[in-house]
């Protein structure tokens, strides 16, 4: 979910600054004792609530029909690649808005209103028009996350101080070493914010790109299990998601420190 | 010419070879499109800049000085009469004049560091163990040899302008332009980097075109101070400064010479008093 | 980009219009054939074929707004808890954040096995997403808050109940005017997205159902609706926070 986008770059999402005497692994606490206090209270047979370690079991069983790494796959790919895809496509087009006053202004209303539209909202009519191959989930999900990485880019593209591009110029930099050593890296925190966003809608996207389009990812698997009634399944894809979700945002945090790197903290 | 241009040899630069002016200007003016039309912004500018040589433009804002000293970094074109430079018309920024920017922060790069904000136009064109000496030679002529690693937002602004004036020296231009180089820098602070702009000047013997708005800097700095006025901007009075070179915070603003240049320019501009 | 939208913009409107006309235009002529990309006035034409429009627009408003009201009495509590507590935060942040983290199309299988096909799950659903952005914006808000205002509560011997009731809530009213924003179309859309997903009711199961039924012009009609409902919600939220907050519009854009 897109919900820290107020606070691009700051170190913990909460926008609290975590000044304290115990690591932050203590938080986890409470999470481990509800799994913890679940495991030992809920029944064996619990429809909806089976224990976490039915969880578990219940993944193993996947992993041994050879449905549950194929599911994990297909969806990563579709992430990371639509993500690559709608990185390119979102800086080029942003640049290329963001850097003319005419082609801005040609484009704004164009823009806002597609932008307008709540990216699920674009999935089942995308894909009813290109279908439900493989190809198809990508550019469903391209479609839905480029808005705020261009956006965010031609945001920045308009921030950008005038004195930096005459600079570049004056120092007899050429076009392609101006884009690749000024314009890029003074972007680089528009694009980060655009994309921190564009990667919280695109995990929802790819799985409600997945059920929707009937794909074969991990959506589509917990879908199934959901309407087969098989409870300990979708627990454990919960699971699997979940700690997806969470590797990613640290990884964007580490990104985000990395870029941060030896640039003004203002 | 001024007093020191001919027979030495400097360390960064040597003066232009040929005998003709750096810059020649005639009748040069500029149109720039405006929200509502076009609109010219200078009309009938015409100067010789000789080698060596140190010019000021002093003008009210408004008058056209930034576009004049983008005309002459080649940043912007000319819409008519013509522009040389070594007796070429200037045909875009191609290394022989470069600009030090007022706005210090955004004319630097703040994910490089200091060294890599001074290496920045000889990557291209300089092998790295060229570029390597040439760096050191610029930070060490501007002082900021220890500072090479740091990056510039962690320094003081006059130290950030250092670094801006020694990534021009690096790339040996026969013209270093300023743009208010000192303008945001208080009043300490400019004094010392003007010494600085002397000492460099006097080593490396590249022409210095420069816009202040401070006509005592202009009196200080400049062989030659060029008024600018008027909308569409024009030069309306050339001041020599014969002031005896080195020149020295404390000696030279005593001379009677330099209260009378600062009188004229005052006059000039109408802001210095009564005549 | 706001601020251009006041002034006319007739180059960026007639681009507008051209790209709907050459759409219309590839379309009519069969340059493109796509056998489920109908053209604009295949769309316009489609409006007056959705059965029921007024009763699935006013089901998914309201499961909106009641999940949005949930969402901020919810997330203003847990914000408080967050913000002024210091043992919440220090157990608790860590495990929100990894909460917070689980994208919500994976929760709806969950909540469905839970709560089975209901106008009451989809409010849950819709809640819990539109909870976050209150509570992320309330804890930043106070802990900012909470420390310039200390003093003055000190100074002014209040006690802890007095200081949370006249200093801290009245100051936060910024950042939840903020957090309001994202919220209210944080709870939008996933409506309708668990419409789609979880309860047959409102523009979201319309959609899918026009999916099903194989009518792409239908749909698009569907996704201009949702997009105007959207585009409206936010320009009002808009207009309450520049009413409100100075500014403070700014810090908030994006989101799902």
């Amino acid at each position: 979910m897109a919900l820290d986008t107020a606070r691009p770059g700051t170190g913990s999402r909460l926008g609290v600054r975590r000044r304290r005497p115990l690591p932050g692994v203590v938080g986890l606490l409470p999470l481990l004792v509800l799994l913890g206090v679940w495991q030992v209270t809920a029944s064996n047979t619990s429809l909806s609530f089976p224990p976490p370690s039915k969880w578990l079991a219940a993944l193993r069983s996947m992993h041994e029909q050879a449905v549950l790494l194929p599911a994990i796959g297909v969806t990563i790919a579709t992430f990371a690649s639509s993500l690559l895809l709608a990185l390119l496509l979102g800086i080029v087009l942003g640049i290329v808005v963001g850097g003319s006053v005419p082609g801005r202004r040609a484009l704004t209303p164009t823009l806002e209103f597609i932008r307008a539209v709540p990216p699920p909202a674009l999935v089942p009519v995308v894909a009813v028009i290109l279908g439900t191959s493989m190809v198809a989930g990508v550019a469903i999900v391209v479609i839905a996350i480029v808005w705020p990485i261009l956006l965010s880019t031609a945001a920045g593209m308009r921030g950008l101080p005038p004195v930096r591009q005459d600079m570049a110029r004056s120092v007899g930099l050429t076009r392609a070493e101006r884009i690749r050593k000024v314009t890029l890296p003074s972007l680089v925190p528009a694009i980060f914010t655009g994309t921190r966003i564009a990667v919280s809608v695109s995990l929802v996207v790819t799985l409600l790109a997945d059920i929707l389009g009937s794909g074969h990812g991990v959506g589509q698997l917990i879908s199934e299990r959901q309407q087969s009634y098989d409870a300990a399944s979708v627990w454990g894809l919960l699971l699997v998601i979940g700690l997806f979700g969470c590797v990613l945002n640290a990884l964007l945090d580490v990104a985000g420190r990395l870029l941060d790197r030896g640039r003004p903290t203002t | 010419m001024s007093d020191s241009a001919a027979g030495r040899q400097g360390t960064i630069d040597s003066p232009a070879t040929g005998s003709g002016p750096t810059y020649r200007l005639a009748g040069a003016s500029v149109v720039l499109p405006a929200t509502d039309g076009d609109r010219r912004i200078l009309t009938d500018i015409t100067f010789d800049v000789t080698p060596g040589e140190i010019v000021g433009i002093v003008g009210k804002s408004g008058t056209g000085k930034t576009t004049l000293l983008r005309v002459l970094g080649g940043l912007v074109g000319i819409s008519s009469g013509t522009a040389q430079l070594q007796g070429r018309p200037i045909d875009g920024p191609d290394g022989r004049a470069v600009t030090v920017f007022q706005d210090y922060a955004n004319a630097l790069l703040p994910w490089r560091t200091v060294e890599r904000n001074v290496g920045l136009p000889l990557e291209r064109t300089v092998p790295a163990a060229e570029r390597r000496e040439r760096i050191a030679e610029a930070l060490a002529l501007v002082g900021l040899s220890d500072y090479a690693r740091e990056h510039p937002w962690r320094l003081s602004g006059g130290m950030q302008q250092r670094v801006q004036i020694a990534r021009a020296l690096a790339m040996r231009p026969r013209v270093l332009l300023m743009d208010e180089p000192f303008g945001a820098l208080d009043a300490l602070t400019r004094a010392n980097l003007q010494d600085e702009v002397l000492r460099v000047h006097s080593r490396t013997q590249a022409t210095i075109v420069f816009i202040t708005h401070d006509i005592e800097e202009a009196a200080y700095l400049s062989d030659r101070v060029f008024v600018i006025s008027g909308t569409p901007g024009t030069i309306v009075d050339e001041v020599v400064c014969a002031l005896p070179r080195p020149r020295g915070q404390l000696t030279t603003r005593e001379l009677p010479e330099y209260l009378e240049i600062r009188r004229r320019l005052g006059v000039a501009l109408g802001a210095g008093g009564a005549p | 980009m706001r601020a251009k939208f006041r002034v006319l913009n007739p180059l960026g409107i007639s681009v507008a219009v051209a790209l709907v006309l050459v759409w219309q235009l590839l379309v009519s002529t069969q340059v493109i054939r796509l056998t489920y990309l109908p053209s604009p006035w295949a769309v316009v034409l489609a409006f007056g074929e959705l059965d029921g429009l007024a009763e699935n627009l006013a089901h998914t408003l309201l499961v909106a707004l009641v999940a949005f009201v949930a969402a901020m009495v919810i997330g203003m509590v847990l914000g408080l808890a967050v913000g002024l507590l210091t043992p919440v935060r220090t157990f608790g942040l860590a495990s929100l954040d990894v909460l917070r983290t689980v994208p919500v199309v994976a929760l709806m299988p969950v909540a469905l096995l839970i709560w089975g096909p209901s106008p009451q799950t989809e409010i849950i659903v819709a809640t819990y997403s539109a909870a976050w952005p209150i509570v992320v914006s309330v804890s930043g808000g106070v802990r900012a808050i909470h420390r310039q205002l200390r003093e003055v509560a000190r100074t002014l011997r209040l006690g802890r109940g007095e200081e949370v009731a006249k200093i801290v809530i009245p100051a936060t009213v910024p950042s939840v005017l903020v957090g309001a924003r994202l919220a209210l179309t944080t709870a939008l859309v996933i409506a309708i997205v668990a419409e789609m997903l979880v309860n047959p009711q409102g523009l979201g199961w319309s959609l899918v159902q026009a999916q099903s039924a194989l009518q792409p012009a239908q749909m698009w009609a569907y996704v201009i609706v949702i997009g105007v409902v959207s585009l409206l919600a936010n320009a009002l939220l808009v207009a309450v926070v520049d009413r409100f907050v100075p500014g403070g519009q700014k810090t908030s854009r994006g989101g799902l």
